[in-house]
């Protein structure tokens, strides 16, 4: 008894350490001052009402979640297939393949985004989202790789070839048996990958052209002067991602309360 | 019936090519600038100050984009596709982009026809549409006697409290030297020598341990100094001012302050050479240069601006007479040669 | 067995390489080995000056140090941290488990820099620790955490531990505990069955997850710019300042490929020696 609680305090514990910054973040997206003032002195929504008005911020938001969506997709796809291929494939310079793919996230970012930007000028694609798309799942792609090819590694090949045995196609062995198991890592580098995209500063700087995303937009700010329509925007975030989850489970509690025998 | 068909293809095809060339010309003139600058509060009072009104007047939208960087400009350049057609710089970048031949040469009959700008604000690579300065900022509340120069700013004993600079040889060496009994208008003489350089680095060293923060982000001593952290920090004057407006202990000293000038350059290859110095020419507007100062206080050369502005407004600018003659300007020349070293210099003094 | 559908079967998993072959070849290769290439020219031709002033001037060395230490620091505590959060969080149910997990991925949803910002309130000399600490009366005068290695070691080891727990609890989750309940039937106290039994099968997950930390404490700029004192710029910061303030690309460019060749060395090396001990006995 003594171990469960001292392992929930251990939890509680680095969930709050995690969540810490929450804590002067939602205060401060209530001041009435043109700082991030903590604790505030005097309280107001007018950040929120900066937040609502400003279509620069809504632009912004928008930007930033729809390049997460396709960081997710483009990330989740190409690192799954190449994950397969180093895993289950044999071909000569598996290794080199390896590195190559991991790399992205070992060179420091001021210069694949300078790098990117040559190539980008010259195609005419800065500035477009399927370019920054593509630049985000660059960085993105080897946290599915190291994640999705670790789990490949754990499965069991003989359930596979005996999916296999018994007359099932590759696609669908894949689709029935392959996935469902590894899907924990799947879930986890699609979440990943969506917030390197949507946290991705140095690359985005430099082929965003004329449009901004949520981390362009404060790093401006920060230049001169930090505007508490962020901690806002990150409050809004914080309360809809909670809502969202809370209406799930309760959902999820209302169909698993009508079927007891599955709650254990 | 084949020749009606035909006939009515034909008018359709003639009522395209009229309506092509009716519009063509007005597409044409729907051009747009895009303009490099550095972004946040200081963009949105660009918007609303000049942006606008240029683009009533002409018909040219003004697209911004931001942060201008010297690697982003080399890029550019070098790719021969100028996604930027005029950028902002700070002095030691000017001379570099210059040097390196990444920038145009202005047309100054086109950019200030009636030529009214001072010397300083027409360069042959550059306009200067606004200055700033990096100013001694400190809280009114912690001192019983308001420090007032930079030898106050070096004294911990008679005032006591944290202290900080921004992480950059840049002007931390003139302050030093000034705190050292350098006059102002001989730092430059004196910094130009191994010497002098030495002398700032020694000044620097004394107050080392006091320095709480390097600062690198124009937001950082502002929250310092409303938060407690510091006591007294160099800062730039504009976020100051609005907090003084905002009602909290701070004030400016003005003596010894350095005074900045921020560039406007044309990018080598743009096809809006003619478009972006009609755009430069608009900043000549005393109206528009007072709006603009209204919201920030960073203010140009343009003559006749203080007759657009109250007096309380006015005292605050780093141009107004009173502050110019306490504050020393930055010598882009200088930096723009000796940057690459000293900062090899400052950031090993940093860690020793 | 080299008959034709294995050699089709292996042709077919290269073939799934491809796009992910493509898009890093188009994006990283080819645009980056003309920055590299830079950092062997200058405008006389092939050179290897730029290397050689690193290698000659100690700051650099002394920050290429920093960054280290900084690294394998935060790398530690995120480790152990992690760890422990996964431990505990897999042995949650369904329900639970899920809160768990949306409260680690929470902070997220706010940006890095914004973060950072709020561990300078927390931290700060009137901030809400230091006022906390004082009322409560475990010390009297506010401390000073700020603008030093511990708000940037505390700072960066918030942001990067969740990596951490991710990779941890998406491994543990996949260990069957059958296999636990063998080892515990057999006669094997908690700990033991924890150590020989749980612990080399959740290695693998702990092994990654600290490899991607370090990696990008490797490239951090922006926590210890805000958040540290002058001992605390990382190799990051000075790239940077190279590249963009001084226009300096091949020195920026040596330093980077430095940087990969540890970063690299690390890796491998980190993987060679977990290998040996757990993952060899796993198989």
């Amino acid at each position: 008894m003594s171990k469960i609680s001292f392992k929930l305090i251990l939890l509680v514990a680095t969930i709050g350490f995690l969540l810490l910054p929450l804590a002067v973040i939602i205060p401060v997206s209530f001041v009435d001052s043109r700082f991030l003032q903590f604790p505030p002195e005097a309280l107001s929504l007018r950040w929120y009402k900066n937040f609502f008005g400003q279509q620069s911020w809504h632009n912004a938001l928008l930007n930033s979640l729809t390049l997460g969506a396709l960081t997710t997709v483009g990330s989740v796809v190409l690192g799954t297939l190449a994950s397969l291929a180093l895993v289950r494939g044999q071909f000569p310079g598996k290794r080199v393949v390896w590195v190559l793919f991991l790399s992205p996230i070992v060179v420091p970012q001021i210069l694949i985004a300078i790098a990117i930007y040559g190539l980008y000028l010259r195609l005419g694609m800065v500035g477009s989202i399927t370019g920054i798309a593509a630049a985000h799942t660059l960085l993105a792609m080897p946290y599915t790789i190291l994640l999705v090819s670790e789990a490949l590694k754990r499965l069991d090949p003989d359930i596979e070839r005996a999916a296999r045995i018994f007359g099932a196609t590759p696609w669908r062995t894949f689709w029935i048996v392959t996935l469902p198991q590894l899907l924990p890592a799947v879930v986890t580098s699609a979440v990943f990958s969506f917030f390197v995209s949507f946290d991705e500063l140095v690359v985005t700087l430099f082929v965003k052209g004329t449009m901004n995303t949520i981390p362009t937009r404060v790093w401006s700010d920060l230049r001169y002067e930090i505007s508490p329509t962020i901690a806002a925007v990150a409050s809004l975030l914080v309360s809809v991602t909670l809502a969202s989850m809370l209406l799930i489970e309760v959902l999820r509690r209302r169909s698993a309360g009508s079927d007891p025998v599955r709650e254990n | 019936m084949i020749k009606s068909l035909s006939l009515r293809r034909a008018s359709m095809a003639i009522a395209l090519l009229a309506s092509a060339a009716f519009f063509t010309p007005s597409e044409l003139s729907a051009k747009s600038l895009v303009i490099a600058g550095s972004g946040g509060i200081a963009q949105d009072a660009i918007d609303k100050a000049y942006d606008e009104p240029f683009t009533k007047d002409t018909g040219i939208t003004i697209e911004a984009v931001e942060p201008w960087g010297l690697a982003k400009l080399r890029a550019i350049v070098e790719s021969g596709r100028a996604e930027w057609d005029a950028t902002e710089l700070d002095g030691p970048a000017l001379i570099l982009a210059t040097k390196a031949g990444y920038l145009e040469p202005i047309d100054w009959s086109v950019a200030d026809p009636k030529n009214i700008l001072p010397a300083v604000a027409k360069r042959p690579f550059a306009f200067v549409p606004s200055v700033y300065s990096t100013v001694m900022a400190y809280r009114t509340d912690k001192f019983p006697k308001a420090p007032s120069s930079w030898v106050d700013f070096w004294d911990v004993a008679k005032f006591p409290g944290g202290r900080a600079l921004q992480n950059t040889p840049q002007l931390n060496l003139e302050f030093a030297l000034i705190a050292d009994g350098v006059p102002k208008a001989d730092v430059y003489k004196v910094l130009a020598t191994p010497e002098g350089i030495d002398r700032a680095f020694a000044k620097l060293t004394k107050l080392k341990p006091s320095i709480v923060k390097w600062w690198s982000a124009g937001a950082e001593p502002p929250q310092m100094l409303s938060s407690g952290e510091v006591a007294m920090s160099t800062a730039w004057n504009g976020r100051i001012t609005n907090m003084k407006k905002e009602g909290r202990p701070v004030a400016i000293i003005w003596n010894g302050s350095a005074m900045n000038l921020t560039y406007f350059s044309i990018v080598k290859g743009t096809k809006s050479k003619r478009e972006v110095e009609q755009y430069f020419a608009s900043y000549l507007s005393p109206a528009r240069a007072a709006a603009y100062a209204k919201l920030v206080p960073y203010p140009g050369f343009v003559p006749d601006i203080e007759k657009h502005l109250d007096a309380s407004i006015l005292v605050d600018l780093p141009t107004a007479p009173a502050n110019v003659a306490q504050q020393f300007e930055m010598n882009d020349d200088f930096w723009a040669a000796h940057l690459p070293a000293l900062t090899e210099r400052w950031n090993g003094w940093l860690l020793e | 067995m080299h008959d034709i559908s294995s050699l089709i079967r292996r042709n077919g998993y290269v073939l799934l390489l491809l796009p992910a072959v493509a898009l890093v070849v188009t994006l990283f290769v080819i645009p980056l080995g003309g920055i590299v290439h830079t950092s062997f020219a200058d405008s006389a031709g092939w050179t290897t000056s730029h290397f050689r002033k690193v290698f000659t001037t100690p700051i650099y060395l002394r920050i290429i140090w920093n960054t280290i230490e900084v690294a394998l620091l935060v790398t530690f505590f995120c480790a152990i941290i992690g760890y422990a959060a996964a431990y505990v969080i897999n042995e949650l149910s369904g329900t639970r488990k899920n809160v768990a997990m949306l409260l680690v991925i929470l902070p997220f949803w706010t940006s890095i820099l914004i973060r950072t910002f709020s561990w300078s309130v927390l931290l700060g000399q009137e901030g809400l620790i230091n006022t906390l600490l004082v009322q409560i009366g475990i010390i009297d005068q506010p401390m000073r955490m700020l603008y030093n290695r511990t708000a940037v070691t505390i700072a960066m080891v918030q942001i990067l531990s969740p990596i951490v727990i991710l990779t941890c609890v998406a491994n543990m989750s996949k260990i069957d505990d059958t296999l636990i309940r063998a080892a515990r039937l057999f006669g094997a106290s908690p700990w033991n069955a924890f150590r020989t039994v749980f612990f080399p099968l959740s290695l693998s997950g702990l092994i990654n997850g600290s490899i991607l930390v370090f990696i990008l404490c490797m490239g951090f700029f922006i926590t210890p710019a805000l958040l540290g004192g002058p001992r605390d710029l990382l190799i990051a910061n000075m790239i940077e300042q190279q590249i963009d303030q001084m226009l300096n690309w091949g020195l920026g460019a040596a330093l980077a490929v430095i940087v990969l060749l540890i970063t690299l060395a690390a890796v491998i090396i980190l993987q060679l020696s977990t290998r040996n001990k757990y993952l060899d006995e796993q198989r």
